[in-house]
Parts: structure tokens; sequence; C-alpha cells
């Protein structure tokens, strides 16, 4: 099965496969039903960080240096969870200002400078193209196990020409698609949703082929990760593989490689490009931030149990970096190694398609077009003809990138194990982080400390680590490394200033980071930036605020017809028209002035397609005027924060404010309730005292008219007035009992007694009043002794009052009337009950209120006038809660009238000893 | 008083709960930190087993991943 042409097939099938895949996507973007408005695509997209180095380096990797490939990977996870606030101020600020790549980003940062855009492009240009060229040699030597196996890998490979190198083909090949998928619309800043997609399907099929590798060797040569594991421990030098140890540079090389992930994994041109300019919806960072990571874990699942099967069995599975080929070669299955190799080339096409996208679009914008700009003639005499020049420049660009990335390959591409120049790229493309990453959340930086900490930056990097690449292939001396050049010491690549003991990329990436962040601080905080850069800052550092999306940067003139040649110009005259789509009357109106909204839009449109410096360039050409500087920007930002913050303290003053009337009209309704209450209690005692007063005088005026009355009449009279008299002085006693309980000074003597004696005794003292009035006055007396604490002369007072009152509201005809005293919980009570017509629910706490007579419809005829004063009810209740306990009303149970229920506390045991 | 309580907010509750969203953010990058920086390692690559270390790391990331999804996931319904 592993013969040429079934391979080559299953190769070529699968790219055709991916052909069909992107033209899909592009065809369903086009009809407007996207394929990758997902966040699981996205999470996917973002995976092409796992390139043929994840396949196979990671295993390479950790045969050699133990746990320490996985670094690589927390990076990223690191920063994927920064995602909510990092990464989505990148997206917004690309989606506002139409970011092409990386190299535009910070170009629109710095003041949209041109020359710091072609300084990042052609930074990323070389420090990329080496990562390509790994690309490209894995296919190649991943085929060559493939068909030489038990071979070595190496023997053909050395003695073949170009054109029989799988890799130039593979490369080739790789061209035409990216030409096809890539560069269909100029405008750069659009999505290549059909990429994306192709880009999202790789990323299942590497995982997929790493997962069946990863399963076979654990479950297929070996019995389960146990056994495997239980081999290792009988091979003492593997044993120790995967500890803190067998990192390179211990510790700090642990923290170094870490920080050095996090931030490539920000600065990667195809990570930028799948990131941010390919983002669809901010809301999709949400998912993917913990997605991503959890695909990085799943494909680094088996890469240590197949390093250690690699190594356990020897000479025979080969070189670590292909362990992942070799392993299922050696147990001699035939489809999987296919599948494996598949799984490879997907990873490697991945990560090329998009690095080579990202490069071309650098290419053109940042470097080619500025330069196109610069001549003049061209502005006048390629009309319209300069969009289609400009595709032409990114599709030459994207074949010369790959060809250099071969050319790298083939000149020195042997010289380095995969996982080294992968570092290596890394470290190139964290130069790009303290531009980038300062430049978001620090205003001050300006273009020049920028630039020059770029430079510096990189130039230190050349310096540690790709010249000492070029030595160990032999371009330069070998003693470059041991000796430093000239033989100086100190500035040996590998140990500058004497700094030994470090692995390579942590010392590059401390001193290369020192000057870089040195210098961008330094030259920045000594340097006045342009008010174009100002503005640019601040648009950057507040690109959250809310008030930012609305606002129109321009407040220059010129006529929409002047615009629109521009655009038809460089963009052509569809989407000048697209641009225009919204403008009022657009077909006659040539000399109108351009609104400021359109100028903005058009400066995106160009800049999507051109880059931002660019289209600043182009947009100054027909406008007359600046767009704002930063202190309107300021203004914008200041005024309105400051118009939210006032509003805000409005908002809680005046809350305040009907919260405190709220308060006011409660009391004041509180206060005239009292006052009409205080009125009613007026009216009541007045009447109640007149009345007996009115009988009393009468009657006194009669006895001292009448001369000639009979004694026995005199007798009468004189008895009814003795009578009224004890009523109003009762009633007047009441009235101060009741005004001494509301303003508390009623004084009470609490003791400790029996509740059932003194129940016995109140019932004694009004037993004689009850039999008179025919009333069958029954006691029940469950609890005895009933100790509480009271003041016995006031709680017989309430005792006769109940029974009294019970005693009038009791049937007519045959009046009963229940006392019972019963334990209830922690609580003695004490309930009386009659057999009367009973009181309604809604009337049993009205009863409580001064002067309250029940209204008897029927009775009240036949009864004449009502049977109390009204106050004995209010004034018992104000005595039982004086004594801690609860006086209330309620349905009788047994006479099926009223009953009402005094409970008291039981007496604590201290007091009744 | 309470009634006034119980009145819907939603446009000024969001920026708080944005922000406490926030802080449990940064509460799990720097518990991520943590777990994924030397003074635990050390300890971890101290205790016996041979693959203790590696056993460590692929838990502690895990842990992370785990962690982030219910935050985010959680917000998003939310």
């Amino acid at each position: 099965m592993r013969t040429d042409p079934i391979i080559l097939t299953a190769a070529f099938g699968y790219l055709a496969l991916l052909f069909l895949v992107a033209a899909w996507g592009d065809r369903r973007a086009e009809a407007g039903r996207t394929v990758i408005g997902s966040p699981t695509v996205y999470a996917l997209s973002i995976a092409v960080y796992c390139t043929a180095w994840t396949f196979y380096g990671s295993v390479g990797r950790a045969a050699e240096h133990g746990p320490s490939f996985l670094l690589i990977y927390l990076g990223p996870t690191l920063a994927m969870l920064t995602a909510p606030f990092l990464l989505r101020k990148m997206v917004r600020i690309a989606a506002r200002e139409r970011i092409t790549s990386i190299a535009d980003f910070i170009s629109a940062r710095y003041g949209k400078s041109t020359g710091l855009g072609a300084l990042v492009a052609l930074m990323a240009l070389i420090t990329i193209t080496p990562y390509i060229a790994l690309q490209l040699k894995a296919i190649t030597v991943s085929h060559a196990i493939l068909i030489n196996y038990p071979d070595s890998a190496d023997t053909t490979l050395t003695n073949e020409s170009f054109w029989m190198d799988k890799s130039f083909w593979v490369a080739l090949v790789l061209a035409v698609f990216i030409i096809l998928f890539g560069t269909r619309h100029l405008d750069a800043s659009e999505r290549h949703e059909g990429m994306v997609a192709a880009i999202a399907l790789e990323s299942l099929v590497k995982l997929a082929a790493f997962l069946a590798v990863g399963l076979f060797v654990v479950f297929g040569l070996f019995a389960g990760p146990g056994d495997l594991f239980r081999q290792v421990a009988l091979t003492p030098e593997l044993s120790d593989l995967m500890s803190l140890e067998s990192v390179p540079g211990g510790v700090t090389g642990w923290v170094g490689m870490l920080v050095l992930a996090f931030l490539a994994f920000i600065t990667l041109p195809r990570q930028f490009q799948v990131l941010v300019v390919e983002n669809v919806d901010e809301r999709h960072l949400k998912r993917a931030s913990w997605l991503f990571p959890l695909y990085m874990l799943l494909i680094n699942l088996f890469v240590i149990p197949i390093a250690l099967a690699g190594l356990l069995l020897g000479e025979a599975a080969g070189n670590p970096d292909s362990f992942v080929l070799t392993l299922p070669l050696l147990a001699g299955t035939e489809a999987l190694p296919v599948f494996v190799f598949i799984g490879g080339l997907s990873a490697a096409t991945g990560m090329v398609i998009v690095e080579t996208i990202a490069l071309s679009t650098m290419v053109s914008n940042q470097l080619v077009m500025p330069l196109l700009l610069r001549l003049k003639h061209l502005h006048v005499s390629y009309q319209g003809r300069l969009a289609g020049w400009l595709l032409g420049i990114r599709r030459i660009s994207i074949l010369l990138i790959l060809l250099l990335g071969y050319l790298y390959h083939a000149l020195i591409g042997d010289s380095y194990s995969l996982v080294t120049i992968g570092l290596v790229s890394f470290a190139g493309a964290a130069q790009l982080a303290p531009a980038l990453l300062l430049g978001l959340y620090w205003r001050g930086a300006t273009r020049q400390g920028a630039t020059l900490g770029l430079i510096a930056g990189f130039a230190v990097w050349g310096y540690t680590l790709l010249l000492p690449g070029f030595a160990q292939s032999g371009w330069l001396s070998a003693t470059l490394l041991s000796d430093g050049p000239w033989g100086i010491g100190w500035l040996t690549p590998y140990a500058l200033f004497g700094l030994n003991g470090w692995d390579i990329y942590t010392h590059s990436l401390l001193w290369s980071m020192l000057a870089n962040v040195g210098l961008l601080v330094g030259v920045s905080l000594f340097t006045r930036p342009t008010p174009l850069e100002q503005t640019q800052a601040a648009l950057f550092t507040q690109a959250l605020h809310p008030n930012l999306q609305t606002t129109s940067l321009w407040r220059g003139q010129t006529t929409q017809g002047e615009l629109s040649e521009l655009l038809k110009r460089y963009l052509g005259a569809a989407a000048t028209k697209r641009v225009f789509a919204n403008a009022p009357h657009h077909d006659d109106a040539t000399d109108e002035p351009a609104s400021t909204e359109l100028i903005t839009r058009a400066e995106q449109a160009l800049a999507g397609s051109l880059g931002s410096a660019s289209a600043r360039v182009l947009i100054n050409s027909v406008v007359r005027g600046e767009a704002l500087d930063l202190e309107s920007i300021l203004s914008i930002l200041d005024t309105t924060s400051q118009t939210l913050e006032y509003n805000r303290e409005l908002e809680q003053k005046s809350q305040e404010l009907a919260r405190i009337g709220e308060e006011l009209r409660a009391a004041n309704e509180r206060l005239r309730e009292l006052d009409r209450l205080k009125d009613e209690f007026v009216a009541m005692v007045s009447h109640e005292l007149r009345t007996p007063l009115t009988s009393i005088r009468a009657f006194a005026e009669i006895l001292r008219d009448g001369n000639e009355m009979p004694d026995e009449k005199r007798q009468h009279f004189l008895g009814v007035i003795v009578h009224e008299s004890q009523r109003l002085s009762r009633l007047i006693e009441e009235i101060l009992d009741l005004a001494r309980l509301e303003s508390g000074r009623l004084t009470l003597n609490p003791e400790t007694l029996d509740l059932a004696e003194l129940a016995r005794h109140s019932v004694d003292a009004i037993s004689r009043l009850q039999e008179n009035r025919g009333v069958a006055l029954e006691v029940t007396l469950d609890a005895e002794p009933a100790m509480i604490v009271g003041d016995s002369d006031r709680l017989e007072q309430v005792i006769i009052n109940l029974l009294d009152n019970a005693g009038k509201f009791a049937d007519r005809d045959n009046p009963q009337v229940l006392l019972r005293l019963y334990k209830h919980k922690k609580h003695f009570r004490l309930s009386v009950e009659d057999n009367g017509p009973g009181i309604s629910a809604e009337e049993r706490e009205r009863v409580f209120e001064k002067f309250h007579q029940i209204e008897q419809s029927s009775d009240s005829a036949t009864r004449g006038r009502p049977k109390g004063s009204g106050l004995g009810l209010p004034i018992s209740r104000g005595i039982v809660a004086h004594l801690g306990g609860r006086l209330w009303a309620d349905e009788g149970t047994t006479l099926g009238g009223a009953c009402l229920i005094m409970e008291l506390p039981n007496a604590p045991e201290t007091e009744r000893d | 008083m309470s009634s006034h309580h119980d009145l819907p907010h939603d446009s000024r509750q969001d920026p708080h709960r944005d922000s406490r969203q926030h802080a449990r953010l940064i509460a799990l990058i720097l518990l991520a930190v943590l777990l994924f920086c030397p003074p635990l390692l050390v300890v971890i690559d101290g205790l016996p087993g041979m693959a203790s270390l590696a056993l460590y790391l692929f838990g502690a990331w895990a842990l992370v991943i785990g962690l982030g999804a219910w935050l985010m996931e959680r917000s998003a319904t939310h």
C-alpha cells in the first residue's frame, strides 16, 4: 500500500477535498449563508497554531527535553484566557480600522506610518520564511519515510534535483490553492470564508490522525497505558525523562518558554490572521477561549506515551521527530501510516496557507503599495486598472514567499531539527509584541520608540538565534559559537555578556526584550508624537470605549466627485458603488461636498484593500483639512464620559429624593391618622362622659324642683344618680388607665404568681353578677399551677373584664361562658368563650380599638345602650402586652361564640423558686 | 421601600455584572499562571512516581480549561 502512486493520490486527493470545501465555503458566503459563523469553526481555525511542528516535532521535543514541549501550548492557553480583554480589543480595533494584517495594525497604531508598516512586514518575512520551510521539510521527510521505510529517509533525498523534489511540487500546488482562495477579493480585510472553512476541516483531520496514532501506540503496541509505563519504569534512563531536570535551562528556561509561547501566539502573522482579521463576530472569542485550549490538550494527550514508546523500542523507531510515523510502520500496519501522513500534510498545509496569505497581504500593502504610490504617473495613467494590479502583486508575492520557503528548506533546512526552526521563528515574531501590546494600553508609546525598539530587538534576535543557525549549517565559522566573533568572549551569541547556563531561547528572549522594551519606553518618553499619531494612540487605547464607534473622525472637505474618482482608480467601479450606496443622490452630485461619514467610509474601504498607511496618503491627496486631532477625540471621550458620570449622579440624587419624598408622605399620612384618632377619641370621651352626666343632672334637677315627690321615687332617683356617678368615675378611671398605658407611665408590680389561682379568684369575684344575669359559668383549669410573672391586681382586672364581656355578649336566652386555662408550648393560655353570636373575622382586631362597639344589628335596638365604655379590651390588651403576653380574639371552638385568648409566658425557673 | 429595590435595573446592573465577571476571569488567569509556574512545579516534581509532573500538568491544564469554559459559557447564557 505504501507505493508512491497511492500515497501521491491520497495526498493530492486530500488537497482536492480542501479545494472543494474552500469553494463550497466561498459559494455559501456569496449566497449570504456563511459557514464560518459559528464559534466552534472559529476555534478550529485558530488551531492552525498546531502545525507540522506540533504534529511531528512535539514527540521529538518530548523525547529529548521532557515535559517542556507542553509550554508551547500552555502559553497560548494563558493568552486565550485573556480573550475578553486583550483579543477583544484587538478585534474591535481591526474591525473599525479595517486592519488587514499585524503590520497594518502596528502601522495604524503609530500614526499610520508607512515606514513602520514596511519594517514589520520585512521582519515578519524574515522570521516566518524558515517556518514555512519547516512545513515543506516536514511534508518531504514524512513522505520519504513512508516510501523508504525501513531504510533511512535520507538515502534518496540528497541526490535529487529540484524537479524531483516533492517539496518543490508541494509548494507549487499550495501556491495555486492559496492564489485561488486567498486573493479572490482585493479587500484583504474581508473574510476568506472558504479558506477558514478548509482550515477548520484540516484541524479536525490532524487531530483525528494524531489521536489515532496515539491510541494505536498505547493500546496496539502496548497493552494500555499501565503496561507502557511499567516498561518505562524498568528502564532507568527513561524514568527521569519526564521530570523538570530534562527541561533545557531548568526553571528559568521553563518560565522563558512560557512567556515566549504567550507572546508568539499573539504576534505570529497567521495567528493574527485567524484570530483578528478573520473573526466574524466578537462573541466567538468566548467559546474559542476554552475550546481552543481543549483542542491543544487533546492533540498533546498522546505525545508523552508515543515518545516513551518510541524510546523504548530504540533504534528501530529512528529519529524521535518521526516517531509518529515510524511506530505504526514498525508494527506493520498499512492504512494508519498513510492516515498519519495525511494528518501531517494537513497540519503543514494549513499553516502554509494562512501564513502565506498573511505575508502576501503585508508584502503588497506595506512594501509594494507605498512604493507604487510614490510613482506619481501611476495616479493618472492607470485609472481603474490598479485594482487588478494589486491582486497581481499579491499573487506574485504568494508564489515568491513559497519559493523563498522552498529555497530556505533546500539550502539550510537540513541543519536544524524541526523544533529548533519553530522556536527561532517564535522568538522573532515575539519581537512585535512590545510595540503591539504597549501600544494597546499606553498612549505615550511613539512611532520613533516603536521603530527603534523593533529594530534593536530584531537585531539582538538575529544575533543570538538566527546567526548561530547559519554557523551550525556551516555558512559561518563554528568558532563564532565557541569563542565569539573575532575571539571576543563576551559577544558569544549563546552567552551574551557572559550570561551562561540559560537555554538559548530564554537567553535570546531576555536580551532582545530588554533592548526592545527599553528603547520603546525610553525613546517614547523623550519624543513628541505627531497629531495623527496622538489621534491613533487615543483611538487604540480607548478602543473599548462605548462612544467611539459612532464618532466620525473626519473634518476635512472634498467633493463626492473627487472621492468617487479616487475610489474608482484604486478599487474599481463595483467597490466604489458599494461605498456610495448610502450617499444621497450620488448620480449627479459630483460637485456636492462629501459628508464626513462618506470620507470615513471611503478611507476604510481603501484601508481594507491597501492598508491604512496608503489609504491615509490617498485620502489626504483629495481631502482638504485634517482628521480629528487628539484634542477633539479626547474631548469626545471626556465629554461623553463626564456626561455619563453626571447622568449617573443625577439619577442617584433623584432616586434618593424620590425615596425621601416617599418617606415624608408616609410620615405625614401617619400623623394625619393619629390626629384623626385623637379627634375621634376626644369626641368619644366627651360623648361617653356627657351621657351619665346628663342623666345625673336631669335627676338632680328633678329632685331639686320636685318637693312633693314621694319618698320611694326620690330614693329611686338618688339610686340612679349614685349608679351613674359610679359609671362616670369608672369611666374616668379607665380613661386614666388608658392614658397611662399609652404614655408608658402605667406602673406594674410584676411578681411570680399562679394564674390558675388568680383565675379562680376572679371567677369568685364575678360569679354573683353572672348568677344575677343567669349566665352559666363553667371553669376548666387544665394547667395547675400555672406559674407566670405578672401584676395580680391588673391581671384580675383583665380576667374580670373578659368574663364580664363574655357574659354581656352570650346568648340572651341561655347564656353560657367557658373559662379555660391550658399550657401551650412555653406559654399559658387563658381563654374565655361565650355562646353568643361571635365576632366576624374582620371585626376581630377592631374590637381592640378604643370605644369600639360591636354593631349588633338585631340586638342593639332591643338591648338599648351598648354594654360598656368600649375601653375595657384596649386596656386589657395594653396590660397583657406590658407583661410580655398577647391578647387576641378568635372563633369559639366549644360554644361557638366569641373566644378571647390571653397568652402569658411561663415564668422562668429561677424566679419560680 | 423594599418594593423600590425590586424594580428591574438591567441597564445599570450589566456593567456591574461585567466587572465581576472580569474579576473572576483575572482570578482564573492568576490561578493558571500559579499552576503552570515553577514554585508549584518544583514541589510536584519532587513527588515520587516517574510521570507525576506530566500528570499534574495535564490535570492542572484540564482544570483551567474546565473553569474557563464554566465562566465563559455561564456569562454567555446570562
